[in-house]
């Protein structure tokens, strides 16, 4: 199965709140060694979304973080937004959904954060394992 | 006879290795030795002191990268029990595995999944650095809660935006891992025994870090993160407060009487105590009654 049929399952799992099957699909990409998938925004939202899920809010953040670094989309944002807004920084979480600051927000943010890896460490990463 | 051997110093492979090496040497000497406190052993400094029929306790990291030192050694020693430290990711796991095999008992820190119940491998805590057990006890302390390291990623970026209100705290940020500014052991312990609340974020690979122990060590109570559930899995019933999110840390540190902290310190206190004590006597049973 491609990872993009995986990708399919885990969206509905998730939608239908199976935690325990959308973890086991999340193995199958990882055993499927395509290195790739670290760069795939749609994994990524994914991955932040299985978190969330599980009140793992910090690792659903830095995801949608790494996941900005291939992607614009407006759920990015919103998604983002409203974490931030549920774990109690308001401002930030408005800042991060207004379209005219997200961008900033989110640069300014990624600079604090000096584990969250840019798109760069990402290439980088995928070329050391290649 | 049982010997003992501090290897993740002695052997070089590369630049990384002997970083880290020498990192856990200097770090973790103390607690190794602490809960080998029961155990009676001679130190020895290299291979060639091992006898026929000898018993080998070996303190080791980046073992996947020792495979033919481990080969060698399965050959003169058939009585190994080896401590694994800082295998954060479980690196090559198909090395780590076929190293392990050669050992009777294995002590690793830095739990996951494959080792939580298993026979042959027992985890254990990483303990503090050494150099934290200098410690001056404070009557009445004057620091409701204390951080000091990086702000790597949005957790603790995030324990900081919400706590730092909370006063008299300390604050002590670092730019990167391990830099110059870091406070030596001697200073935190200082600052330790004068707080009460420790918030203890999850490390960079792992929810494991030093300052959950040293924070214990210190008679601290310290707030982890509970992500998958993984203190409780390692400790059963232990007594730290476990948060999801740092905003749930705020009405503990804020509002706590000083009899609820009073209590919850000793709590803690007496776990830790319990722990080591328990830890220390399994190792010496383990080494002393395992049968070949």
């Amino acid at each position: 199965m491609k990872s993009f049929e995986i990708l399919a399952n885990i969206e509905n799992f998730i939608n239908n709140k199976e935690i325990n099957k959308a973890r086991e699909e999340f193995v199958k990409i990882e055993r499927s060694g395509d290195k790739n998938i670290i760069k795939d925004h749609n994994y990524l939202f994914l991955r932040a979304k299985l978190a969330y899920l599980e009140k793992l809010y910090y690792f659903a953040i830095d995801t949608l973080l790494i996941g900005l670094n291939f992607t614009k989309e407006k759920k990015f944002y919103d998604f983002l937004g409203d974490i931030y807004h549920e774990i109690g920084n308001v401002e930030l979480g408005k800042k991060i959904k207004d379209p005219s600051m997200q961008q900033d927000t989110v640069d300014k943010l990624k600079k604090i954060l000096s584990g969250i890896p840019d798109e760069k460490d990402v290439k980088k990463k995928l070329t050391k394992n290649v | 006879m049982l010997k003992f051997l501090w290897n993740s110093n002695n052997y070089n492979i590369g630049e990384k290795d002997q970083f880290w090496g020498n990192y856990h040497k200097i770090n973790s000497s103390t607690w190794i030795k602490n809960i080998l406190k029961e155990t009676e052993y001679k130190q020895i400094e290299n291979l060639d002191d091992i006898e026929l029929n000898d018993k080998l306790i070996i303190v080791d990291s980046y073992i996947h990268n020792k495979k033919n030192f481990y080969s060698k050694l399965s050959s003169v020693c058939e009585n190994i029990f080896l401590f694994h430290l800082g295998d954060e990711m479980f690196h090559v796991p198909n090395i780590t595995n076929e190293i392990y095999q050669n050992c009777k008992f294995i002590w690793r820190t830095f739990c996951n999944n494959l080792f939580f119940d298993n026979s042959k491998i027992k985890c254990i805590a990483v303990g503090y650095k050494s150099g934290i057990e200098n410690k001056k006890v404070y009557e009445n302390r004057k620091i409701k809660w204390s951080f000091t390291g990086t702000s790597h990623k949005s957790s603790r970026h995030d324990l900081l935006f919400n706590l730092k209100e909370i006063k008299p705290n300390f604050i002590h940020q670092t730019k990167k891992f391990g830099d110059n500014s870091s406070l030596d052991a001697e200073k935190l312990s200082e600052v330790f025994c004068n707080t009460n609340f420790i918030p203890c974020p999850n490390g960079f690979f792992h929810p494991e870090t030093y300052r959950l122990y040293e924070a214990l060590e210190c008679g601290c109570i310290p707030i982890v993160e509970d992500s998958y559930k993984y203190y409780d899995r390692l400790f059963p019933n232990n007594p730290f407060i476990k948060i999801k999110k740092w905003n749930d840390a705020k009405e503990v540190i804020l509002n706590w009487s000083e009899d609820k902290i009073n209590k919850k310190r000793d709590e803690c206190k007496n776990w830790w105590s319990d722990y080591q004590n328990k830890l220390q006597n399994d190792i010496k049973k383990k080494i002393e009654h395992e049968k070949f």
